[in-house]
């Protein structure tokens, strides 16, 4: 139980996923280069954190939702010895000293090459193994790990397949206990989509709890009695922790959110535009934005200063204050309402680091502040939900995304992807027969590929588009053409295998269920 | 639910409040069984029609029909404001030829269509829940919470 003093709980989420991507036949292909910079500048620093807290012995506590197809990138070998490389290589470019050199330009280039060698160094000082790490600071109670969907599904999109809904969540459940040996307790709802039904399938997949929008709360017309400031239990037995948007808000905002502060790293400028062509050639790398940033946001003209990463450092320390205080503060407005409010505080976590550079250092500064604080405490979910008698309540359809439902995730121009889905599940489900098991696995890899919301959200809100439009053309292609084969009873493994080689997404779990 | 069966199968979306997405796919064996039990039109295939019920504890009330057709089709349909609140449900029929009665093909996974904030916020008017709503804010916040995303 709380104190009477700790009235506030704070429920800190990092969702942290990417997209399956790889790319073998390019060297550096920019898609896979987002992992790499989500390494150095998000998953390492915030490890990094974790470690100086603890050694500290700062109380705190963040739940970290890690996607499955993240957890098999950060675990395999081709990505790892890809990192290496590509660390290695902008430390080299960095070594590169330009003409006319001004003392900030160094600063801010001497530390990014100091900072990558410090992601290295934690990388190899843990021998690649990150998901050990999350682990180790899980086995001591400073993190809870939960997952999410197989490859990122907008689940309500498949509700009339409830098969292929479950297929996503027990691939993502199998996945983690692979890599945890434990079965999580929590389940990230992908763009926090809900829709009715889905707390079943949930359920009977062992998971207590998840996380929703503030929507699911209020639109079903008879909420509970706390509002969002708590978690909820729906008839199915399912947990929901509604996140608070004025708290989020003040974080995601890309306007008035902190990471838009002058100060901080801007993240759309490359410094790899103004090396020469020489360097980059003796690299043998392409002019891409391949993660070098060493500008400040500054303002909203392309005139950038160069990075200060003393203000900026000093400045996210200032933010975590005010965010601290926006907490109190919301506090002291419910309290006739709410008498012990909980705050959730979900986030996808590559805004911290990748995005928002001095994330990890708010995240930092964050913990500091609610450990000392008299009225505060950051929690659990699993024991912010045994604390609490739990109110009943009917969640309503919802998701994250603008308008509160599913738009975002169905543009016009992809008015034919869910009905091809649909089509191919229910061929790959409805003819039995002899056909090799591998056609049948490799069909359901590139069902489950084409699934990932990521590439619809690209899609929808242009960023990288073709890339994305091109993923979702070559996996149903290739679904496509192995459905084709499952109708003739075309026995040629060869298309088959070929793809697997190429995608060896989940190799040993999902030709389980097909 | 799981609307799948040997009869082929019966999706449905709700991208918004105001509209859901029908899709199906009949097979060839019931498109065929259909054709020879069912009225046709002058192509000869099957009349077929989608009815939308409101589900209640106590069973459910059809409230609206609309003629469909096609073996394989993708079909809208508008859903006004006052089904907000409502749980529904579609099911897509065939008439039998003799007697005219009903040939139930498929019925659709159920929809939880949520209220409005505007309408929430009126009915929760003056409680508790109302003020919690209102500093939720989330008519202000209806933006995509996912503006960052990976990608360089």
């Amino acid at each position: 139980m709380s104190s009477s003093k700790e009235n506030t709980s704070i429920v800190l989420v990092l969702h942290a996923h990417l997209p399956y991507v790889r790319i073998p036949h390019h060297w550096f292909p920019l898609e896979e280069l987002w992992l790499y910079q989500t390494m150095s500048e998000c998953y390492i620093p915030l490890l990094r954190v974790c470690d100086r807290l603890d050694d500290e012995q700062v109380s705190f506590h963040i739940t970290v939702s890690l996607s499955p197809t993240l957890m098999q990138m950060l675990s395999d070998r081709y990505y790892q010895d890809r990192y290496r490389s590509w660390v290695k290589t902008m430390m080299r470019l960095l070594e590169h000293i330009p003409k006319d050199e001004t003392a900030e330009q160094k600063k801010s280039r001497i530390f990014y090459r100091d900072f990558l060698n410090e992601a290295l160094d934690y990388f190899e000082m843990n021998e690649g193994d990150l998901l050990r790490c999350f682990k180790n600071h899980a086995d001591s109670g400073n993190l809870t790990l939960i997952t999410t969907a197989a490859t990122h599904a907008l689940l309500p999109a498949y509700r009339s397949q409830a098969e292929l809904v479950n297929t996503q969540v027990s691939i993502g459940m199998e996945v983690f206990k692979k890599h945890f040996c434990a079965s999580p307790e929590g389940f990230w709802m992908p763009e926090m989509a809900y829709y009715t039904g889905l707390d079943n399938i949930l359920v009977e997949n062992g998971i207590k709890y998840t996380f929703c929008d503030t929507r699911a709360v209020y639109l079903n017309g008879n909420p509970p009695r706390s509002g969002h400031f708590a978690p909820s239990i729906a008839p199915s037995s399912l947990v929901f922790f509604p996140r608070d948007p004025v708290l989020s808000m003040a974080v995601w905002s890309a306007q008035q959110g902190y990471p838009g502060d002058y100060r901080y790293r801007e993240f759309h400028h490359d410094y790899m535009y103004t090396l020469p062509d020489e360097i980059l050639e003796s690299e043998g790398i392409d002019r891409i934005p391949a993660g070098l940033k060493l500008y400040a946001i500054t303002g909203e003209t392309m005139e950038k200063n160069w990075y200060d990463p003393d203000a900026a450092r000093q400045q996210a320390r200032v933010h975590a204050k005010d965010f601290m205080d926006k907490i109190h503060q919301r506090s002291f407005e419910i309290k006739d309402r709410v008498d012990q409010p909980a705050f959730i505080l979900p986030f996808d976590m590559e805004l911290f680091g990748h995005w928002w550079f001095e994330g990890p250092t708010f995240i930092e500064e964050l913990c500091r502040q609610v450990s000392t604080s008299p009225s505060a405490r950051m929690q659990s979910p699993g024991q912010l939900a045994d604390d609490n008698n739990l109110l009943s309540f009917s969640p309503a359809e919802s998701s994250w995304g603008g308008g509160g439902l599913f738009s975002t995730w169905y543009p016009p121009q992809l008015g034919w992807l869910y009905p091809k889905i649909h089509d191919i599940y229910y061929n790959l489900k409805s003819k039995t027969g002899d056909i090799p098991a591998i056609i049948r696995e490799q069909l359901l890899r590139e069902i489950c590929l084409a699934q990932a919301s990521d590439w619809v959200f690209m899609i929808a809100n242009g960023h990288t588009p073709d890339f994305a439009m091109n993923r979702l053309h070559d996996y149903i292609h290739a679904a496509e053409h192995l459905s084709d084969q499952i109708s003739r009873h075309d026995t040629d493994t060869q298309f088959a295998e070929s793809r697997k080689e190429e995608y060896p997404l989940f190799p040993d779990i999902i030709g389980k269920y097909t | 639910m799981e609307t799948k069966n040997d009869n082929g199968f019966f999706s449905l979306h709700m991208p918004e409040t105001g509209f859901v997405h029908l899709h199906w796919h009949l097979t060839d064996k019931k498109w065929k069984a259909l054709a020879d039990q069912c009225t046709c039109d002058s192509y000869g295939e099957p009349h077929l029609f989608i009815t939308l019920y409101s589900i209640q504890n106590e069973g459910k009330t059809p409230l609206q029909e609309h003629d469909v057709f096609g073996q394989k089709n993708n079909w809208t349909l508008s859903l006004d404001e006052s089904l907000e609140g409502s749980r529904i449900e579609f099911e897509l029929f065939a008439r039998e030829k003799n007697h005219g009665e009903r040939v139930h093909i498929f019925t659709s996974a159920p929809l939880q269509i949520p209220y409005s904030p505007e309408k929430a916020a009126s009915m929760l008017g003056g409680s508790a829940a109302g003020d919690m709503l209102e500093s939720a804010g989330i008519e202000s916040t209806g933006r995509d919470a996912s503006d960052y995303r990976i990608s360089s």
